[in-house]
């Protein structure tokens, strides 16, 4: 039996050469069939279906056995279904690799290591009771330590003399413990409730959002950051314990937003127009329907003036692409926001949706009352819906800022999510709304 | 239609303004992205629902584009800045929507 660090070793070196396998293959998989190819053969089989329904004109041969061409057509789903599949797990295998690329360095030295200490160094054996045993750091607690380093680096990164809510925290620690006349006759602070909770809530948000984008990471991770700086006394030394607890129960609060179901976290589920129940077998299933509020604005009887509702054909024209982590516009450029520009905002951000099947469509045009969310699928329920800001195809950050479908967090993630899954990396996603 | 449904228009602006108590009023930029987006005839119906707001601050503008999180008062305030300065805007953005 090997000893520790060499079958640590030997496990890293055997998952390292699993992950590089599956993303050559993967890769050359893409490369090969491509799903945009797949997607064409389908098209195809599918018009032939079609054409296969109708009688054939005198003189002409019948057409192709329907059911032959559906098998084909089913067989051809299930490549490109698998295809996707496989592309969908590339950047968290990517992620793996690198992860275990690490461990393996550090397990290497661990085995070098073992290797000299099992040779007993001249004279070790007389080293006497004076040489008393040191306590050798494992490999779990040497990865452990650099996260909480790197933790520790992020958090003071992005928040200033321990950011917006410490600041006041300590400013109330002061008043209770007075150490000047100043602080003396500023008196007791007061207790933390009503419109003072809120304010500092708004505080604590604001710091968890500048902790996201420091550490390029979801604001829920962020708060799950910031309470562990605050237990592991990185921050918060100096508050007052109560306000302590608080901040803590607030960041508790904010963790359980960003995960909670989707159903609990729909508040407006209400507000919205009937769900539209979906077929079987979409990529993307948590769908929203457009509020209710905006229902017959195509008409013009919300704003006045009439909503344009892209019909198929119309909305390709509007139909973005992820390929190599860059996204492309439906003429094949990198698609860039820079120029976006209206009359009411959106400087430098385009609208998108993206529809249950994974379809993205953006459009840096937003006129009100006349170009919206609800234009590229005719106000039909979306996958995701919200603003995005790209320069030069690399997504920069995403959010869910939409007035006609109000998305949820779990949307705004099924966004990150697809996009990363097509090699888009390192973007803010912001949950705000 | 209701004449009024075209308030809804700037009312959608309030959300994209940062401070709609230090809010000015449109700048020539946006005004002239204003005759870039909307007909002579779209301006008209905007200008008319505007007027018609400043005329009705008891009016409940909240009420007609739910999701606002700004007073009836506040809105009320941001609705005349925009009126005005679709009226007392001197140049061709006045000139234009004059004509409209």
């Amino acid at each position: 039996m090997l000893p520790p660090p060499q079958a640590l070793h030997a496990r890293l070196q055997g998952r390292a050469e699993q992950l590089e396998a599956f993303i050559k293959a993967t890769q050359a998989r893409v490369a090969d069939d491509g799903i945009d190819a797949l997607r064409e053969k389908i098209n195809k089989k599918e018009q032939a279906i079609a054409t296969s329904l109708l009688p054939a004109p005198p003189g002409f041969p019948p057409g192709r056995p329907t059911a032959r061409l559906e098998t084909e057509s089913a067989q051809l789903h299930r490549e490109l279904h698998s295809l996707q599949q496989a592309e969908a797990e590339l950047p968290a295998a990517r992620q793996e690799l690198a992860q275990v690329r690490q461990r393996l360095q550090a397990a290497a030295l661990c085995v070098q290591d073992a290797k000299t200490s099992a040779v007993p160094a001249p004279g070790a054996q007389d080293a006497g009771p004076s040489a008393l045993p040191t306590h050798k750091p494992t490999l779990g607690e040497l990865l452990a330590q650099e996260s909480r380093e790197e933790q520790a680096q992020i958090v003071r990164t992005a928040l200033q003399d321990g950011g917006a809510a410490m600041r006041r925290l300590s400013d109330r620690a002061a008043r209770r413990h007075p150490r000047s006349i100043a602080e003396r006759l500023r008196g007791s602070p007061k207790p933390m409730d009503g419109q003072r909770l809120d304010a500092f809530k708004g505080l604590v948000r604001a710091d968890v959002l500048a902790l996201a984008k420091t550490g390029r990471i979801e604001p829920r991770l962020a708060a799950g950051m910031m309470r562990k700086a605050v237990e592991e006394g990185t921050l918060g030394k100096t508050v007052l314990p109560e306000d302590r607890q608080l901040l803590l129960s607030v960041l508790d609060q904010m963790q359980e937003e960003q995960t909670a179901p989707s159903v609990a976290r729909d508040a407006f589920a209400g507000e919205r127009l009937p769900p539209v129940p979906l077929p079987q077998g979409y990529r993307y299933p948590i769908a929203v329907s457009m509020m209710a509020h905006r229902a017959g604005e195509e008409t013009g009887a919300v704003f006045g003036t009439k909503v344009a509702y892209l019909d198929a054909q119309q909305r390709q024209q509007y139909q973005v692409h992820m390929h190599n982590g860059k996204l492309y516009d439906a003429q094949g450029e990198l698609f860039d926001t820079e120029a976006a520009k209206t009359v009411w905002g959106g400087d430098g951000k385009a609208i998108f949706v993206m529809d249950p099947a994974g379809n993205m469509y953006a459009s840096n045009h937003h006129v009100k009352g006349k170009f919206h969310h609800s234009s590229f699928v005719a106000g039909a329920p979306v996958a995701a819906a919200g603003e995005f800001e790209v320069h030069k195809g690399v997504v920069k950050s995403i959010s869910r800022e939409s007035g006609h479908y109000w998305p949820t967090a779990e949307q705004l993630d099924q966004m990150a999510h697809h996009l990363k899954s097509q090699g888009a990396a390192d973007f803010v996603i912001n949950q705000e709304v | 239609m209701n004449a009024l449904n075209f308030l809804r228009i700037p009312l959608s602006m309030i959300e994209h303004i940062a401070d709609p108590a230090a809010f000015q009023g449109l700048s020539p930029q946006q005004l002239a992205l204003l005759q870039r987006d909307y007909t002579p005839e779209e301006i008209r119906g905007i200008r008319a629902a505007l007027q018609f707001a400043v005329e009705h601050p008891q009016h409940d503008f909240a009420a007609m584009l739910p999701g606002l999180s700004h007073s009836n008062e506040r809105i009320h305030r941001f609705l005349v800045k925009v009126a005005s300065s679709l009226q007392g805007q001197p140049g061709a953005a006045n000139k234009s929507l004059r004509g409209a």
